[in-house]
C-alpha cells in the first residue's frame, strides 16, 4: 500500500480513535465502532489492525491506568499521528472527489 | 454476578497470547466481561468471552510483532559470517572435527547408498505389494532344518484354481548352455518360466505375445542383448536356435534385459512347458510331479486385489503336513513371502539371484551408530573445551542483547557448518572407500550399485543437516546457558566446569570402543585363518580346478598331460568342500527305507589325486558302476563293513552302484555343516578337470591357459581356480568380517586419537598456569609427568578392562558356540591390541605433555 492508502476498516478504526479522544482504549474502541457503525468486531481482529496501523506508523500508544476491574492490568492508549491524520485527510479528500463526480451526473440514489 | 472470567478460557488464553500483547489484552476482555456480566448476567457474558477466545486465534496474539523476531535473515547471515571466523581462528580444533566428523560421515554415506539401493530391488514391478513367492522349510531326519527359497513344484497345480490368486509362474533355474544360430555360438544363462511369467512381473517383452510366448515348449524369450549379439540387427522372432543339451527353440520374443534391480537375472527364458518332454526323454531330472524334489524349482503368485494373504497362508500351512505325511524321515512346511522382502531379507538356500541378507544391514548400521555417537562425543567435548575461551564472546553477545535462543542458534549454525564442511570432504572419501569396499566381497557389484544421484545427494545433505544439529546440540545449551555476569567477572566460575569427569568418561568410551574393533578384529581373523589351514581330509594344495565348459574330458585329459609340470588329471560333477554338491535318495537293495544322501561323480583317478583315504576295499575302476560311501554311510544305514562290500545301492534317478569301498570321513562340505552320508560314483558325467600340478609358479597360470587355447576353439574363456584360493573364497565370511570391523577399527581410532589429541592440547593448556607453579615450588620434570599423566594412565587402563571384558564374553558366549570348528581366543590377540593402543596414547599425550613441561615457568607467570 502507498503512504497515505488505507483499508477501510483501516480508516473506520482510525476514525473512532479520533472520535474517543483520550479514552481510546482497547474495549471502548471496540464499543464506539459498533455503537457508530454496527460492526460487531472481535478482540482480536481489532488488535491485528491496530498492529498494522502501529506498524505503519499511523497510531501509535502508551500505557495508562491500571484498575481492578482489569486485575490491575493496564490499558493501553492509542492516539493517531500526523502521518496517520495525513492519510484521512487524503482517503477523505479523495472520497469527496469522486463523490462529487458522481453528483453532477445526477445519478442521485433512491432512498 | 462473577468478577473473574472463567478460569480454564483464562488460562488457555494465557497460553496462545503471546507476553507482549497479554497485559492489554487480557485487561480489555476482564473489563468486558465485568461490564457483560453486570449488564447482562454471567450466563451471556461467558459466551461472549467463549467467542472472543476464537478471535484471538490468529498470528497477530500469538506471535510477536513481526518486527521483532529475533531469528530474520540478516541475522543469520551474521551468524554464517562468525562461524567462518572462528572456524580461521581455531584452525587445529576445527580441523580435528571435520576430519573425525568425515571419517563417520563417509562410512555413513556409505551405508545410505547400499540401504538406498537395496530398498530399490523390484520396484519397478506393478503390483508390487501383491507379489509374493512360496518358500519351503526342510527337516530331513535331525539334521538342521533348511529354509529354502525353492519349493515342491505340485505346489502350482494345487493353487492355481484357487479363486484368491491372480495369476501365478513357476520358474526353474539352471537352463543354460551354448546357444548356437548358423553365423554364431555364444553361451548363456538363464531360467525355465511359465506361461504367466508376463502377467505377474513386469518386464518388458518389446516383441511378441505376452500370453503365448512362453506357452508352448520349446520356444524360447531372448533379451535384447543376447539377441543383438547372437543375430546382430535382424528380427529373429521364429529363429530357430539349439540351446546346450536341451534341443532347439524356436524364438517366441524378444524383451528388454531384466533391470540392474531385479533379483531374477537371466539372458534368456525357456517355456516351462518344455520340462515335462525333457523329463520324459530323460535330459533332466524329474521334479515337475515330485513333492519331495524342493530345490530345483520357484514358484511365484499375485494375490488378487484386496484380498487377505493370512488366508492364503492358512491354506498353504495345511498343505505342508498332509504331504509330509507320505515321508518317514521329511516334512515340509510352505509359507509365503512378499517379492519386496526378497532383498534385503532373510538368508535363504537357493535363492534365485542376488539378494543382501537383512541381518548384514542390521549389524552394519549399529557399527555405523557407534562409530557416529564417537564423532559426535568429540565435537561436542572438543566444542566444550574451546568453549571455555569463547565465554568471553559469549558474555558479550547477551550484555549487548542476544537472546539465549539466539545463541542457541548461532552455535548449532556453526556445527551444521561444519558439518556441511565434514560431508564435501566425507564425500571425497567415499570415492577413495568405495573400491575398496567392493573388494570386500566380488559379489556385491551385482546388488550394489552406489551411484550419486540427485536424490542420494539430497539425502547426505539432509543427513548432514542432522549430524550438525546432533553435534551441536549439547555445546549449544550449555553455553547459552551461561550468564553473562558469571562470566565477565572470571571464567573460573563457570560450571561448565563440572563437566570433567563427563569428559573423562567420553575418553574411556571413545578408546574402549577402539580397543574392542580391534581385538575383534584380530580375533576374527584367526577364526579365518584357523578355517583355510584346517585339514579337510582332502588334499588342496597345487591343484587346478578347471571347468570342462562341454569339451570332451579325455582330450583335456591328454593335452594337459602333455603340459610340464602336471602330475595327473582326475574328473568330478563338483567342487567339494565349497558347499555344492549333489543330493538325492538311494536304498541298498534289499534293504527297503530310502535314505538322503549327497554324492558327487568322480573319476578313478579322484581318489588317489586328492589323497583321501581308503579304510576298506578298494577304489573304483572305469567301467561297470561303482561307488565309494563313507564311514558315516555305514553309520546311518547301521551297515558293518563285510555286508556293505560288494552290496549294491540305487540312487534315484541316478542309478545302480556297486559299492567297492568305504572312505575315511572328509569334509565335502564347509566345515560348519556336519558330515553326512556321501557317496562317489563313477558315472561319467562331469563338469570339472581336477588338474594336479608338482609345482606352481608365475608362469604356471599362463601356461594352463594356454593349453586351453588348444583345446577349446575360442568359443568359451579359460576359466578355473586353484583349490586352494575356491576354498579359502568360501570362507571369505570370516575375512570379510575381519576387514570389515578393521576398517571400523581404523575409523574409531582415528576419531579416539583426534579426541584425545584435542583434549591433550587443551588441558595442558589449562594446566600450563599449574605446571609453572609446581615448577618453581621445586618439582623435577619426572615428577610433574607422574602427576599430569596419572590421569590417562587410569583412562587407558579401564577402557582396556572393560573391552577385553566384553570381547571375551562376546566371543566365549556368543559367537564360539555358533561355529562347528572353531580356534580358541589368545591371549596375544589381547595384548597386540591393547599395546597399540597404548603406544599410540603414548605418543599423542606425550608430546602434548613434553611441550608443556619444558614451558619456562618465568613466562607463564609473567602476567600475573
Amino acid at each position: 500500500m502507498s503512504e497515505h492508502q488505507l483499508g477501510e476498516f483501516q480508516e473506520i478504526v482510525l476514525l473512532t480513535i479520533l472520535i474517543c479522544k483520550e479514552e481510546a482504549y482497547g474495549v471502548k474502541i471496540q464499543e464506539e465502532i459498533y455503537n457508530r457503525a454496527g460492526r460487531k468486531l472481535s478482540r482480536g481482529a481489532l488488535h491485528t489492525v491496530l498492529g498494522r496501523l502501529e506498524n505503519r506508523g499511523l497510531i501509535s500508544s502508551t500505557w495508562g491506568g491500571a484498575t481492578s476491574e482489569r486485575g490491575g492490568r493496564r490499558k493501553r492508549f492509542y492516539s493517531v499521528t500526523p502521518s496517520g491524520k495525513a492519510a484521512l485527510n487524503e482517503v477523505n479528500r479523495i472520497r469527496l472527489d469522486l463523490w462529487s463526480a458522481v453528483q453532477t451526473l445526477d445519478i442521485t440514489t433512491k432512498t | 454476578m462473577n468478577t473473574k472470567p472463567p478460569r480454564l478460557l483464562n488460562k488457555l488464553f494465557q497460553w496462545i497470547c503471546s507476553p507482549d500483547h497479554f497485559e492489554e489484552l487480557d485487561g480489555d476482555l476482564n473489563e468486558r466481561y465485568i461490564q457483560n456480566a453486570k449488564a447482562f448476567g454471567n450466563r451471556k457474558a461467558n459466551w461472549v468471552y467463549f467467542k472472543e477466545m476464537f478471535g484471538m486465534l490468529r498470528p497477530s496474539v500469538m506471535s510477536i510483532d513481526t518486527r521483532r523476531i529475533s531469528v530474520n535473515p540478516y541475522l543469520w547471515q551474521s551468524y554464517f559470517i562468525s562461524a567462518f571466523r572462528n572456524m580461521k581462528r581455531h584452525k587445529l580444533f576445527t580441523s580435528l572435527n571435520v576430519i573425525g566428523l568425515a571419517l563417520s560421515m563417509s562410512v555413513g554415506m556409505l551405508l545410505i547408498s547400499v540401504i538406498y539401493d537395496q530398498l530399490s530391488f523390484d520396484t519397478f514391478h506393478k503390483d508390487l505389494d501383491r507379489l509374493y513367492r512360496i518358500t519351503t522349510l526342510s527337516k530331513y531326519m535331525d539334521f538342521p532344518d533348511e529354509q529354502l527359497a525353492t519349493t515342491s513344484m505340485p505346489l502350482y497345480e494345487k493353487i492355481e484354481n484357487l479363486d484368491v490368486v491372480e495369476s501365478q509362474v513357476r520358474i526353474r533355474r539352471l537352463f543354460y548352455g551354448d546357444v548356437e544360430n548358423d553365423a554364431k555360438i555364444l553361451p548363456l544363462y538363464g531360467h525355465f518360466a511359465g506361461t504367466d511369467f508376463f502377467n505377474v512381473f513386469s518386464f518388458n517383452l518389446i516383441t511378441g505375445d505376452k500370453e503365448s510366448a512362453l506357452k508352448e515348449p520349446f520356444t524360447i524369450v531372448l533379451t535384447q542383448s543376447s539377441a543383438e549379439k547372437l543375430f546382430g540387427r535382424s528380427s529373429p522372432i521364429g529363429e530357430v536356435i539349439k540351446v546346450g543339451d536341451y534341443g532347439d527353440f524356436t524364438i517366441s520374443g524378444i524383451m528388454k534385459d531384466p533391470p540392474r534391480n531385479s533379483h531374477i537375472q537371466f539372458e534368456m527364458l525357456g517355456s516351462f512347458s518344455t520340462i515335462k518332454l525333457l523329463e520324459r526323454d530323460e535330459i533332466i531330472a524329474p521334479m515337475t510331479d515330485t513333492w519331495r524334489n524342493v530345490t530345483s524349482g520357484y514358484l511365484y503368485f499375485k494375490l488378487r486385489p484386496d484380498r487377505d494373504p493370512g488366508k492364503f497362508q492358512e491354506y498353504l500351512s495345511s498343505i505342508g503336513p498332509e504331504i509330509s505325511k507320505d515321508y518317514e524321515n521329511w516334512k515340509g512346511n510352505y509359507k509365503i513371502q512378499k517379492v519386496s522382502d526378497i532383498t534385503p531379507g532373510r538368508d535363504m538356500i537357493n535363492q534365485i539371484g542376488p539378494t543382501m541378507e537383512s541381518g548384514l544391514l542390521y549389524i552394519a548400521s549399529a557399527l555405523f551408530i557407534i562409530v557416529l555417537l564417537s564423532a559426535l562425543f568429540n565435537y561436542s567435548s572438543l566444542s566444550l573445551a574451546r568453549g571455555i575461551r569463547r565465554a568471553k564472546e559469549v558474555g558479550i553477545r547477551k550484555v549487548m542483547g542476544s537472546t539465549r535462543s539466539q545463541i542457541f542458534w548461532q552455535f548449532t549454525i556453526e556445527a551444521v557448518t561444519i558439518s556441511l564442511i565434514a560431508l564435501f570432504l566425507g564425500y571425497i572419501l567415499l570415492q577413495l572407500i568405495k573400491p575398496e569396499f567392493y573388494k570386500i566381497d566380488s559379489g556385491l557389484q551385482r546388488f550394489v550399485f552406489l551411484e550419486s544421484n540427485i536424490t542420494i545427494i539430497l539425502l547426505f545433505i539432509l543427513f548432514a543437516i542432522i549430524v550438525g544439529i546432533l553435534a551441536g546440540v549439547l555445546p549449544s545449551i550449555m553455553l547459552s546457558k551461561l550468564e553473562s555476569s558469571r562470566i565477565l567477572k572470571g571464567i573460573e566460575n563457570l560450571s561448565v566446569f563440572r563437566l570433567i569427569p563427563f569428559r573423562k568418561g567420553l575418553l574411556i568410551f571413545q578408546f574402549a570402543l577402539s580397543l574392542f574393533f580391534i581385538i575383534f578384529s584380530i580375533q576374527v581373523n584367526k577364526q579365518y585363518v584357523h578355517a583355510t589351514t584346517f585339514d579337510l581330509g582332502l588334499r588342496k594344495e597345487n591343484i587346478f580346478n578347471l571347468p570342462l565348459q562341454g569339451n570332451d574330458p579325455e582330450i583335456v585329459r591328454t593335452k594337459y598331460m602333455e603340459m610340464g609340470d602336471v602330475d595327473q588329471v582326475s574328473f568330478s560333477s563338483a567342487i567339494l568342500s565349497t558347499g555344492l554338491r549333489n543330493n538325492s535318495w538311494a536304498s541298498l537293495t534289499g534293504k527297503p527305507d530310502s535314505m538322503l544322501i549327497e554324492f558327487a561323480r568322480v573319476s578313478p583317478e579322484y581318489l588317489p589325486l586328492h589323497e583321501i583315504k581308503i579304510v576298506e576295499g578298494r577304489n573304483f575302476i572305469e567301467g561297470p558302476p561303482e561307488a565309494l560311501v563313507n564311514e558315516k554311510f555305514l553309520e546311518l544305514t547301521s551297515s558293518n563293513r563285510d555286508d556293505i562290500l560288494g552290496s549294491e545301492i540305487t540312487i534315484n534317478n541316478i542309478g545302480k552302484y556297486t559299492i567297492t569301498g568305504i572312505t575315511q570321513d572328509f569334509h565335502y562340505a564347509k566345515i560348519k555343516e556336519p558330515i553326512k552320508g556321501f557317496i562317489l560314483i563313477n558315472s561319467p558325467s562331469f563338469q570339472y578337470a581336477n588338474i594336479s600340478l608338482n609345482q606352481v609358479d608365475e608362469t604356471t597360470l599362463s601356461d594352463l591357459s594356454m593349453t586351453w587355447e588348444s583345446i577349446d576353439e575360442k568359443v568359451h574363456d579359460f576359466r578355473g581356480e586353484f583349490y586352494i584360493d575356491r576354498i579359502n573364497e568360501s570362507y571369505s565370511f570370516f575375512s570379510t568380517m575381519s576387514r570389515v570391523v578393521g576398517f571400523f577399527s581404523i575409523i574409531s581410532i582415528s576419531i579416539a586419537v583426534m579426541g584425545m589429541l584435542g583434549m591433550a592440547i587443551y588441558s595442558s593448556e589449562i594446566k600450563l598456569k599449574e605446571i609453572s607453579i609446581r615448577k618453581i615450588l621445586g618439582a623435577s620434570e619426572k615428577q610433574i609427568f607422574r602427576y599430569v599423566s596419572s590421569d590417562y594412565v587410569v583412562i587407558l587402563f579401564v577402557a582396556s578392562i572393560i573391552s577385553c571384558s566384553l570381547i571375551y564374553l562376546l566371543f566365549s558366549q556368543v559367537l564360539l558356540p555358533e561355529m562347528a570348528q572353531k580356534a580358541p581366543l589368545e591371549i596375544m590377540g589381547f595384548v597386540k591390541g591393547c599395546s597399540i593402543i597404548f603406544v599410540l596414547s603414548g605418543l599423542i599425550i606425550g608430546s602434548q605433555l613434553f611441550k608443556s613441561i619444558k614451558t619456562n615457568p618465568a613466562q607463564t607467570l609473567k602476567s600475573e
